[in-house]
């Protein structure tokens, strides 16, 4: 056999060698690839556990904005102990914050008014202002009625036009309104505006 | 005589041979180069890269979220223990206390009990993986409004593992994929939804098919199961535990 013969075969040998490794390398990649895939449970649904991320980080936000509230409450209680015009503040604080939830009182703040012109049903204003709330908003009216934690939505049913006053971020509760899919999706047709100053009347 | 080393069968079995020798440590060694240097997913296989990105991230937020609840629940405690203390002590301001602590049961931030009814909503045990075999948010959402409609005073919502929210000022029960969030606490069915009130008016709201149509439907339909559990004689509604927020409200 020539020199050149043996050269010839010794690189196929080599060639064949290569290309099994090559297969071997690609096989054992296909399967561990494959069983990573299958030991993600939610592959199936990428979206879905976006949506649970993102709910998950806004609801921690307000989680870390209540316990940032309790502690300086707690720093407040500390420093009454023994004072008396401190006692009165905190009092006075928190005596106001109950009448703002329970309508006691008109109030103000910045905030979204939604102008709806069309008829809505119960269900539709039940999910607009469980939606509203989910985004923060601190206080809300319709129609200029005031809207408290046990205020049935059926009073609504069926009128021609609404007018939602909401107070909270602005910003948060219009993105939310506004954005596809966001909460104006629910009522179809409704129109947000961001507002410095919104005045709601206190409950009837 | 021939040579057996240079007859043409031999040499074909010793070819055979060699290549045979050739693909198994070929794919030996590729296997294991891949086994011991490929650990983490090509990026050519995306979509898979951001689930796991995702899932970790689940992860912490969740462990995230557990944390805060534990130390809002410390604090709360030590808070009430403050709060008692300098109430007692301040008897001079007797009149404000009294106003505050009565408007603060009005606002759901005490345990109430009393007369009430109980419900049970829990998906349909036919197995069927239809949305409307399913308990959703929503239905809870068009209970607890209709039980408002008709006189209830407070009102909570029990998930699977007793865990148990009040429904507050700032109250939304959101559905998150395959669970329904409610002042931030993730739950599943059943859920047991207990309301303060007369009973009598209650049940009658509960059992207006007008009124919650969409469940009866699914109910006769579909086997949701939806029912007045009669062997409560009281309700114990805990106070509420999601945050009261007046960062932009203002009294006017």
């Amino acid at each position: 056999m020539s020199k050149l013969n043996k050269l010839m075969l010794i690189l196929r040998r080599v060639g064949w060698l290569l290309l099994f490794l090559i297969a071997g390398i690609m096989i054992t990649n296909q399967y561990i690839i494959y069983t990573k895939i299958g030991s993600i449970k939610s592959a199936q649904d990428p979206q879905m556990m976006a949506v649970r991320v993102s709910q998950l980080y806004f609801d921690n936000q307000k989680l870390q904005k209540q316990l940032d509230e309790r502690i300086i409450h707690k720093a407040d209680l500390e420093n009454a102990a023994s004072n008396n015009s401190e006692t009165q503040r905190i009092l006075q604080k928190e005596k106001e914050r109950y009448e703002i939830v329970l309508g006691k009182t008109a109030v103000e703040g910045p905030g979204v008014t939604v102008t709806i012109n069309h008829i809505l049903v119960t269900s539709q204003l039940v999910d607009f202002i469980d939606a509203l709330r989910n985004s923060g908003a601190e206080a809300i009216s319709i129609n200029e009625k005031r809207i408290l934690t046990n205020s049935p939505m059926n009073q609504f049913d069926g009128q021609p036009n609404y007018v939602i006053n909401v107070i909270g971020n602005k910003d948060i509760l219009y993105d939310s309104l506004t954005r596809p899919g966001g909460i104006l999706d629910l009522v179809t047709n409704g129109k947000a505006e961001k507002q410095d100053d919104i005045l709601l009347p206190k409950a009837s | 005589m021939t040579n057996p080393f240079k007859s043409g069968k031999f040499r074909q079995v010793l070819i055979g041979n060699i290549a045979l020798l050739l693909a198994v440590i070929g794919l030996g060694v590729g296997t294991f180069l891949a086994w011991r240097y490929n650990d983490k997913l090509p990026r050519v296989i995306a979509p898979a890269v951001p689930y796991l990105s995702l899932e970790e991230m689940e992860t912490v937020l969740e462990a995230k979220q557990t944390d805060l609840k534990q130390q809002i629940s410390k604090i709360n405690d030590q808070v009430s223990v403050l709060d008692g203390q300098v109430r007692n002590r301040q008897s001079g301001m007797k009149g404000l206390v009294d106003e505050a602590d009565r408007l603060k049961t009005q606002a759901g931030l005490t345990e109430v009990s009393g007369a009430g009814v109980k419900v049970v909503l829990n998906d349909s045990d036919s197995g069927k993986n239809i949305s409307n075999a399913i308990a959703h948010a929503s239905d809870l959402r068009d209970l607890v409004n209709q039980l408002w409609a008709n006189g209830a005073q407070a009102i909570s919502i029990k998930g699977a593992g007793s865990l148990e929210e009040r429904i507050g000022p700032t109250t939304s029960i959101e559905c998150i994929v395959s669970t329904v969030l409610i002042n931030g606490t993730k739950m599943v069915p059943p859920f047991e939804i207990e309301a303060l009130g007369d009973p009598s008016k209650l049940k009658a709201a509960i059992q207006d098919k007008n009124a919650l149509k969409s469940i009866y439907d699914r109910t006769e339909k579909e086997g949701l199961e939806f029912a007045i559990d009669d062997s409560i004689g009281e309700v114990s509604i805990p106070s509420f535990t999601g945050n009261i927020i007046t960062e932009h409200v203002k009294v006017k």
